[in-house]
């Protein structure tokens, strides 16, 4: 007798996650995939919000920091605090073509820019290895760090070609 | 033959210079969170130019129902069948 309880205590586990395996539950808690997209649009407030102006598109731009900043998810807005300069830089960096709205892939909300964030021409003695998209529309708050290998750039361009918009590799993902 | 935009060692003013007259080289860095290719040239020795194309392959991500559901692996069974 007691050797069938423990034996039953035992299987439980198994016999829960069999059960969250084949989705038995009638409910099944989550969040839901609409709410991920549209916080990606700025339709919810949880908390308290602005008011917006418009019901256009933000504009959101990338800015490029050195090495010897600090740039990470602390991070709330812009600063030119650590930014790289050089010849045909304009601290803030440039603006961000979105033309492709956010939007879901199957329970993953997702929004990448529609196409290369390019820097043209620009010279970047100082090493840097990181970029920050921020919205400039909205009191330049922070949006993402990007990190890469440290680089330089001499009367070159400066391209960060953007991934496919799926839910596996878009730059943006609520999942 | 195209021309490349070329900034001399102490120079402030960028150049044209066609590619033939500079020897070129690539760097490239190919990880599971980019593939870069630098390209450099020179001229002279001197580097002046240098351009770099980055794709990121790590995307950033916030997780809602995933970090729910792991979370959910460390609390304890609070079915009936639990306390049997």
């Amino acid at each position: 007798m007691k050797a069938a309880k423990i034996l039953r205590y035992l299987l439980l586990p198994l016999h829960v996650w069999a059960q969250r395996a084949l989705l038995m539950y009638a409910n099944t808690q989550a969040m839901c995939t609409s709410f991920k997209g549209e916080v990606l649009s700025g339709i919810h407030a949880l908390g308290v919000t602005v008011i917006r102006a418009a019901t256009t598109v933000d504009t959101i731009k990338a800015a490029l920091f050195l090495v010897s900043a600090t740039i990470n998810a602390s991070t709330t807005a812009y600063s030119a605090t650590g930014e790289v300069s050089g010849a045909n830089y304009s601290a803030g960096g440039v603006t961000v073509t979105n033309a492709t709205a956010p939007t879901t892939s199957g329970t993953t909300a997702i929004w990448t820019p529609s196409a290369s964030i390019v820097f043209t021409t620009v010279t970047l003695a100082t090493a840097f290895d990181c970029v920050l998209l921020y919205n400039s529309t909205q009191s330049n708050k922070a949006i993402s760090v990007h990190t890469f290998g440290s680089q330089t750039v001499t009367a070159g361009t400066f391209t960060l070609t953007m991934p496919t918009n799926d839910a596996s590799n878009a730059l943006l993902r609520i999942a | 033959m195209p021309l490349i935009t070329i900034l001399r060692p102490g120079s402030e003013t960028i150049e044209l210079m066609e590619e033939s007259a500079l020897v070129k080289s690539e760097e490239v860095v190919d990880n599971a969170h980019e593939y870069t290719v630098a390209t450099i040239y020179h001229l002279d020795g001197a580097l002046v130019h240098r351009s770099v194309h980055v794709t990121l392959k790590l995307p950033v991500t916030g997780f809602g129902r995933v970090w729910n559901f792991i979370k959910s692996l460390f609390v304890p069974p609070t079915t009936k069948e639990s306390h049997q």
